[in-house]
């Protein structure tokens, strides 16, 4: 199993080892957006997902985590080691987009408004 | 411009890209689709039978963004990748018992005997943490410290009637706030049924009201504040809230002690990276002279804020090139991490911020401490207990006062397959001094009876009469003795009179969670 764990490690590294030139850290333009992100993002990733009502307002970027609601303050998951999910948002000349760090995709976000951090 | 290196990718993502494929050098047996050839002993690689469903999934994969890799298979398969996905990971594997996993009609009920039957110096379980979610459950994602609620945590201090549930604490502007709920606060009624109610339909109602699915709920509550001899009743609207994971910050200046920082540390969720910064900035300006650190109600989250944490409480003294917590898999796998791959290094003290509420890199406050008091309660667990841990580890005089903790020096990796996802103990954390063996939680040195590793302190039980961080608040003021006497005052005893109220001022109790959580936990917690 180890083995092709590793492999897999190299390949989404390297994906996520790109330079990308044309893109920098955006805020939302309307601070009322945060709800609209986060439905195009339950969209994109088939999950529900929960954002603050000031998300990508002031900050262009944040930390998703997982099962929150299901674990709860349970000691069920109290030693997480993996580094965070983080979620960024981005302008890409003048293409809003949020990039999300743990599986490298872009998430266009079309119907928003962007400015730069 | 960004560049980014992924450093470690989370387990979701590498096993969901090892589907199929197999071998590995082990002894074949029955492959994927038989339903026997089991053979003792011999395990063929989990790879093999990853993936292979008997009820395979389609859609999107939240945690990877592509579309979910589920093949059809068969229950045998799902119980094969977990027989031997034990066997190679689980910290204990060499105590399980190998079963046919042809003979177990439910994934579940097998991966509930994946583990081992041995029990800890106490008499308790040795695994206490075995467990599983649903996948779609697990998948859902939430911004860090964002939930849908009131703001405000509850504790359960009996589950049998009178079933009791005070408020622990509450989150700053929120619904609970509005409606003065605080500290101490009883819960009698939610939504017209009573808190004792026992009937599944009552306990629904309970649970519904406690734990809203989402913002705009509202639950009618019948409450009794602290030194009340009356209720009242008060209707609460649920909203999305935002946790702030350290409260309470404050210097307490004492007439022996001098100056003395306090803060409350409930949760170790990334935006607690910027609290926990923002709060040693504030003592260390200050000049503070001790340091009492809450931990009471704090169960633990990332690792890498209680080592900030642990750095910023000692500073470089104690703490320069020191392991602040060496993890240890299992024997077959001694230098490499079986889910990552990667080299198992020691986690540092970290002495800069690692990009989780702020940007990574900054060099971290100190505040020089050479010994810190910890308030724990029962609910004081896994990287809460490894700041405690990890600072013993480097020399570091850790005073601990309240109850024992929860004794969690173990991991996992959440590893879904097919729609579950399991949690099985991959491996255990130790100091600089190679010590993780507390199981049975670290304990006050007079907590009598059963007790975990005994660390200097004192046994006290907690105190819902007081604001946290109130000095005359029981656990804070027997620290303040303890570190100018290093004496404790007698136990206090916490016995309650059947049918009586608990005396909240000298009662313990655990963070309440749904029921529908604690019953899927095989745990004894």
């Amino acid at each position: 199993m180890s083995r092709h764990a590793v492999t897999a490690l190299v390949g989404v590294s390297l994906m996520a080892c790109q330079t990308l030139a044309n893109e920098t850290p955006a805020l939302l333009t309307h601070s009322d957006d945060s709800a609209v992100v986060a439905s195009a993002l339950r969209n994109a990733l088939g999950t529900q997902v929960q954002l603050a009502q000031d998300a990508f307002v002031t900050k262009s970027w944040l930390v998703l985590e997982t099962g929150r609601d299901a674990i709860g303050k349970s000691a069920a998951d109290g030693r997480r080691i993996e580094e965070p999910r983080r979620l960024e948002l981005r302008l890409a000349g003048a293409d809003c987009l949020v990039f999300d760090s743990q599986t490298g995709k872009r998430i266009a976000l079309p119907a928003l408004e962007c400015r730069p951090e | 411009m960004f560049r980014y290196c992924l450093v470690v990718i989370p387990a979701l993502i590498t096993l969901t890209a090892c589907g199929g494929g197999g071998g590995g050098g082990n002894a074949m047996v029955a492959g994927p689709g038989s339903s026997g050839g089991w053979q003792a002993g011999v395990f063929m690689d989990a790879a093999t039978f990853f993936g292979r469903c008997d009820a395979p999934r389609t859609g999107t994969n939240p945690a990877t963004g592509n579309a979910f890799a589920d093949v059809q298979g068969t229950i045998t398969d799902e119980n094969n990748f977990l027989r031997s996905y034990s066997d190679d990971t689980y910290l204990w594997y060499d105590e399980i018992t190998d079963r046919d996993p042809a003979l177990y009609d439910d994934p579940l009920d097998y991966f509930d005997l994946l583990r081992t039957e041995e029990v800890t110096a106490s008499g308790a379980a040795k695994d206490k943490f075995h467990f599983t979610f649903d996948s779609a459950e697990y998948f859902q994602l939430s911004q860090s410290g964002v939930s849908s609620g009131y703001g405000a945590t509850f504790v359960l201090l009996s589950s049998t009637p009178p079933r009791e549930a005070v408020v622990a604490y509450v989150e700053p502007s929120s619904p609970a706030t509005q409606v003065l709920l605080a500290r101490g606060t009883r819960i009698l009624e939610i939504d017209n049924v009573d808190i004792n109610d026992a009937t599944n339909a009552g306990v629904d109602v309970l649970n519904a009201g406690l734990f809203p699915s989402n913002a705009g709920e509202s639950h009618e509550f019948v409450v009794q504040d602290i030194g009340s001899a009356t209720t009242r009743t008060v209707t609460m609207v649920s909203a999305t809230i935002t946790s702030e994971p350290v409260q309470n910050v404050m210097v307490i200046d004492d007439p022996n002690l001098g100056k003395v920082g306090y803060l409350a540390f409930n949760d170790h969720i990334a935006t607690a990276e910027e609290g926990l910064v923002n709060a040693v900035n504030q003592l260390a300006a200050s000049g503070i002279d001790e340091l009492v650190v809450d931990l009471r109600y704090n169960g633990g989250g990332f690792l890498s804020i209680a080592s900030q944490f642990a750095y910023m409480i000692a500073g470089d003294g104690p703490t320069a090139g020191q392991t602040f917590e060496q993890l240890q898999f299992n024997d077959k796998h001694p230098s490499t991490n079986p889910v990552t791959g990667n080299p198992v290094s020691p986690t540092p003290f970290y002495d800069e911020t690692r990009g989780l509420s702020l940007s990574a890199g900054q060099a971290l406050p100190s505040l020089n401490m050479s010994r810190v008091a910890v308030l724990t309660g029962p609910g004081t667990c896994s990287a809460s207990e490894a700041i405690m841990n990890g600072l013993r580890g480097v020399g570091v005089e850790v005073i601990q006062v309240g109850a024992t903790t929860c004794g969690k020096p173990y991991g996992f990796y959440a590893t879904d397959n097919c729609g579950t996802t399991y949690f099985t103990i991959q491996f255990r954390g130790v100091n600089a001094a190679n010590f993780g063996d507390y199981t049975d939680g670290f304990s006050p040195a007079n907590v009598g009876a059963t007790a975990g590793t005994v660390v200097p302190g004192c046994a006290v039980a907690d105190d819902f009469s007081k604001p946290l961080g109130d000095p005359s608040e029981t656990r804070l003021s027997v620290a303040l003795g303890y570190l100018t006497t290093q004496t404790c005052p007698s136990p206090t005893a916490t016995v309650r009179i059947e049918g009586e109220p608990s005396d909240l001022s000298a009662v313990d109790g655990v963070v309440l969670k749904s029921l529908w959580l604690q019953n899927r936990i095989v745990s004894d917690l």
